[in-house]
């Protein structure tokens, strides 16, 4: 038996604003406890909401990333419900006029359809403990933006790709840092099942508490098998809300969902409509930071680098950004790529830092591998060169005078000077080569060597003694 | 006569000429606020009132409330000072902020000396449901006639001659009801017109803050140092503000006033409608053209419950902060919605809590179109109509109130046209945001009443021409227990 | 519309977290009748519902959004010293079961 699989997802993102989205309080992760906060957070009376720009502009940079229409008036409304974590006893959201609708995302050749973006804040944060719970405020206020998607995804790969999709989208942009773990990206998955020959849809069950990207799929597997399952067993699928259960691996009831909340929406009138013009969108558009996906094409058309080495680079932003600077100052991308993928991806996970905290900046490694394309030191040198740099916090000058490195001469001229005197006095190592002897090359190349007192580039050296070499054939 | 009981034009010029200082001034309104019977005040700052009036030294000319003692609505939030809508879910609280009205008024040096009681949370318009129960009437020392409110405390203490100004907030007719049966002029500016930063909400739509004083003149000088922009309030408004006194005493030539027979024809106290008609010549005679018009009476009839289903519901919503969690007495419970609901349960009066659950109603999803929404575009009908008057007038006029102040033990028909249209019309004024000003015209059985005159949003300084040349021509002016005519 | 009876008031007054004594909520039930009265009044005039919902008195709007510049936070101390109930700079609650 066949059966349909209907997924929906709800994105909430946490941005890393510098204020909150109604309160000019900072915002800040992992600080001490209600040291983040104004009276507006707590909502003292009287206080009013005054809407952040940045908010609106980075929810109009992923709007457009996802390709969705931007409303150019902004009205917020007022969701009312108690909680602990509820201050005002609402949440300023936008239910009837979100600030983007209806869009789209390619994952593979799926198109995932985006019903709505809407601004809202965010509640406190709660500490549970065995018999009470602490309520800090310094989240409360931290603007969000909700991504909500059409009930459209048919599997478990596709929704997980999504929120993937979605989290390098805002990573990117420079919205937010996106980590699941730290709750800065949350996703209620809607999943429902239903037999392929059946007219009548699913019942549709939500699986909240996914907090991690590798539980996405899992969670949804699972809860997929597990309809699937109870469906052919006879069973009637209850309507509830389920939590992902990590340890398990499995979802589990949380509640059954009766009727729906009824949250009371209605406009918040402490703001007035905003009014976007078409400049205020345009340039919000216009200085988005690069998506991935631009980067990633850019990176194989422009730059020439394989999908394999796009793909590492891409991992990481502050590699990617990294990897930008660099390649603003050099066009040997192939070659920043492999000092990146390699000897500082290496260095950086032995020493337990980011490449944020790699003291060596982007122009130096462009220096340092000028250096090496330009022959003035070998590959190796190299190497020993970025060692010091590291170990002793040098550029690239000082530490090449450290280690006592001299460039190697490069120049045409004075090496063929060098290859014509050795040639002139080694007769029979000529013959010798032109008979086949390969060993007679080397022995010729270390005669230049040893008379430039090992300052002279070896590639280059072997490559005039060749064409040297040649000349003198009959 | 005492320099307290000047208006607060007079009582600058005895300020600057050094015939009396803050101090002075200060410490005879602590003393009047410790012997007055009224019930008005939650709170009095007579430390922190009498410890600012010793730095006021040097008279400044040009700032009109130069050591001015007024006192303040206790639904507007005060740093350091406890401030609790007379509701007993805020008892001790003690704002961190002040209201940007009040970081004005502090700015000009002016000393605030109360905290002023109010119907709970500014939901009622009796002044009885307050901490302190009923608040009385200065004028009836029977204690028998209410003041009205929600702004009680603030007539009270400024028809008591305690203080030359208060600040009052009005989302119905909380300022313009009580000043009519103070003997007070009573004004609400256009919707946005002054900073509502700390002023608690009842309905942000509606609200405004406003205040009563003892003259219009008084009302342009402390409009001119109230009006205008503030980045803390984003419903504020940009349109540049003006000077309110220069307008103060030009002619009335020209000016069209409307006054609407059907609310008219709702007031049944011959003695006010006689009196009304004795102004309408005064305006006539001063050049103005005054001309009845006509509005759907069915209409009018419907303006209270559109306020009702209006306020009650956004109250619900502006009132859910309150729980007892970060400020308020905390009951301890089990868990957390019975720590909420035991704050809730004990904190708010009975009569809140039936319009809580009434605006509850109202915004259900089930519920919303036929009473939140229906309300509102009953609503944008009436300002409809309104406007449709104010493109040919320039005010429109009427009596404030169906009556003087009632007894405390008055009945209302709660369907009658009187309580329906002549005791509720006021709220138009919030309907529209307009500008909106009352002042006193005469006495009846020893207490005062007032007509009500509305304008144009942002046409505060032809409002006031308007209430000014009619205040000269009856001489009702600077009133108060103290100053009877 | 929600039918108005005691037990849906009573509904309503728990959803709003606070509760009322019974002669209360006949009272209210009372209120009740005069304001569906009153509303009556509205309903009989058709041409309401062609109108919007007015939510600002007059037409407002504007294209101004405040800076993302961060502003000084209150002291934990100030903004915790109306807060009755407070463990390590935290508001304690009972635990909170979601």
């Amino acid at each position: 038996m066949n059966y349909d699989v209907t997924i929906g997802l709800e994105i909430h993102v946490e941005m890393k604003t510098k204020s909150k989205m109604f309160s000019s309080s900072p915002v800040g992760f992992m600080q001490e406890p209600n040291t983040l906060t104004s009276a507006y957070d707590l909502a003292f009376p009287g206080t009013m909401p005054i809407p952040n720009k940045q908010a609106v502009i980075n929810a109009i940079q992923v709007a457009h990333a996802l390709h969705m229409e931007i409303d150019h008036e902004l009205h917020f409304d007022r969701k009312n419900y108690f909680y602990s974590d509820l201050p005002k006893g609402y949440q300023i959201t936008q239910d009837k006029r979100p600030l983007g609708h209806d869009g789209y995302l390619m994952i593979g050749k799926e198109k995932v359809l985006i019903e709505r973006l809407h601004l809202e804040e965010d509640t406190a944060k709660q500490l549970h403990f065995p018999k009470f719970t602490l309520v800090d405020y310094n989240r409360a206020g931290i603007p969000l933006m909700e991504i909500v998607t059409k009930p459209c995804i048919h599997s478990a790969e596709v929704a997980a790709k999504y929120v993937e999709t979605i989290r390098e989208i805002v990573l990117f942009l420079g919205v937010s840092d996106g980590k699941m773990e730290e709750g800065q990206l949350r996703c209620d998955v809607n999943v429902s099942v239903k037999r392929a020959d059946s007219k009548t849809l699913g019942t549709k069950v939500e699986v909240k508490n996914i907090n991690s990207f590798n539980h996405i799929k899992i969670a949804l597997d699972y809860e997929i098998a597990r309809q699937i399952k109870a469906i052919e067993s006879g069973e009637k699928i209850i309507q509830e809300t389920r939590r992902y259960d990590e340890e398990h691996k499995a979802t589990k009831a949380m509640r059954v969902k009766t009727d729906s909340v009824d949250y009371k929406y209605f406009t918040e009138d402490n703001l007035i409509p905003i009014k976007l013009s078409d400049e205020f969108i345009n340039d919000a558009i216009k200085t988005s930071h690069e998506l991935a996906s631009e980067k990633r094409e850019r990176y194989q058309k422009q730059f020439g680098l394989s999908e394999y080495d796009t793909n590492i680079l891409l991992a990481s932003l502050d590699i990617a950004s990294y990897f930008d600077n660099c390649a603003k100052l050099s066009k040997h991308y192939k070659a920043i790529a492999n000092w990146l993928m390699v000897d500082i991806t290496a260095y950086l996970n032995k020493a337990g830092l980011s490449i944020k905290e790699l003291t060596i900046t982007p122009n130096q490694l462009v220096e340092l591998i000028n250096e090496i394309e330009l022959g003035h030191i070998s590959n190796k040198q190299g190497r020993e060169v970025f060692a010091c740099m590291l170990k002793e916090h040098l550029d690239v000058k000082k530490a090449k005078e450290k280690l006592g490195i001299v460039n190697q001469d490069s120049s045409d001229i004075t090496i063929r000077q060098l290859v014509i005197e050795v040639l002139d006095n080694n007769a029979q190592s000529i013959s010798d080569y032109h008979h086949g002897k390969d060993r007679a090359l080397g022995f010729l190349i270390g005669q230049v060597m040893k008379k430039s007192g090992g300052k002279v580039n070896p590639a280059l050296t072997s490559k005039i003694m060749i064409e040297e070499l040649n000349r003198r054939k009959k | 006569m005492s320099y307290l009981d000047l208006t607060i034009t007079a009582m600058h010029e005895a300020l600057v000429k050094k015939q009396v200082t803050p101090l002075e001034l200060v410490t005879e309104a602590i003393k009047r606020i410790k012997e007055d019977k009224n019930n008005a005040i939650e709170y009095l700052c007579e430390q922190e009132a009498l410890a600012f009036a010793k730095t006021l030294t040097t008279p400044e000319k040009d700032n009109p409330l130069w050591g001015i003692p007024f006192a303040v609505k206790d639904n507007i939030s005060t740093k350091d000072i406890p401030t609790t809508a007379s509701a007993d879910i805020l008892n001790g609280y003690v704002p961190i902020f002040d209201a940007t009205a009040i970081s004005k008024l502090k700015a000009k040096k002016a000393v605030m000396i109360a905290k002023t009681t109010l119907d709970s949370l500014a939901m009622g318009g009796s002044g009885t449901t307050g901490h302190l129960g009923k608040t009385y009437n200065p004028y009836d020392p029977s204690h028998t006639r209410m003041i009205a409110g929600s702004s009680c405390g603030s007539a009270s203490v400024v028809s008591a001659g305690i203080v030359p100004f208060a600040l009052g907030s009005d989302t119905g007719d909380s300022i313009r009801k009580p000043a009519s049966f103070a003997g007070l002029v009573g004004f609400k500016p256009t919707w946005g017109r002054i900073s509502r930063y700390g002023l608690f909400p009842f309905v942000p739509s509606l609200d405004a803050l406003g205040f009563f004083t003892r003259s219009v003149e008084d009302a342009a000088i402390l409009l001119n140092v109230l009006a205008g922009h503030d980045e803390a309030d984003y419903t504020s408004s940009r349109v540049p503000v003006e000077d309110y006194t220069k307008e103060l005493n030009s002619s009335l030539k020209g000016v069209k006033i409307a006054v609407i027979q059907e609310i008219i024809d709702s007031f049944t106290d011959q003695d006010i409608i006689k009196r009304f008609n004795e102004t309408i010549k005064i305006y006539q005679s001063l050049g103005a053209k005054v001309d009845y018009v006509h509005m759907d009476k069915h209409l009018l009839m419907t303006l209270f419950p559109t306020y009702y289903i209006i306020s009650c519901a956004e109250a619900t919503s502006n009132n859910a902060n309150l729980d007892g969690i970060k400020f308020g007495p905390y009951y301890d419970a089990d868990n957390y919605l019975e720590v909420m609901k035991k704050a809730r349960t004990a904190g708010f009066s009975e009569r809140i809590k039936r319009r809580f659950v009434l605006g509850s109603f109202a915004l259900m999803k089930e519920n919303q179109n036929e009473l939140f929404l229906r309300a509102a575009k009953n609503r944008h009908k009436i300002v409809d109509e309104i406007n449709k008057i104010f493109k040919d007038y320039d005010v429109i006029y009427a009596p404030a109130s169906p009556s003087i102040a009632p007894r405390f033990d008055s009945v209302t028909n709660q369907l009658q046209d009187e309580y329906l249209i002549a005791d509720n019309y006021m709220c138009i004024g919030n309907f529209g945001g307009y500008p909106s000003l009352t002042l006193p015209v005469g006495f009846k059985d020893n207490m005062p009443f007032g007509f009500n005159l509305t304008a144009k949003p942002f046409m505060e300084a032809k409002l006031l021409n308007i209430a000014k040349a009619l205040e000269d021509q009856l001489g009702y002016f600077n009133l108060s227990v103290r100053n009877k005519k | 519309m929600k039918e108005v009876t005691l037990t849906s008031l009573k509904e309503a007054a728990n959803r709003l977290l606070f509760d009322m004594s019974e002669a209360e909520y006949k009272t209210l039930l009372e209120e009740f009748k005069t304001i569906s009265k009153q509303m009556a009044l509205i309903a009989e005039d058709k041409s309401v519902d062609n109108y919007s919902p007015m939510i600002y008195p007059f037409p407002v709007a504007t294209d101004s959004l405040r800076e993302d510049i961060p502003a000084h936070p209150e002291s934990r101390e100030t903004i915790l010293k109306n807060a009755k109930n407070k463990m390590a700079g935290q508001i304690k609650l009972p635990k909170v079961v979601s």
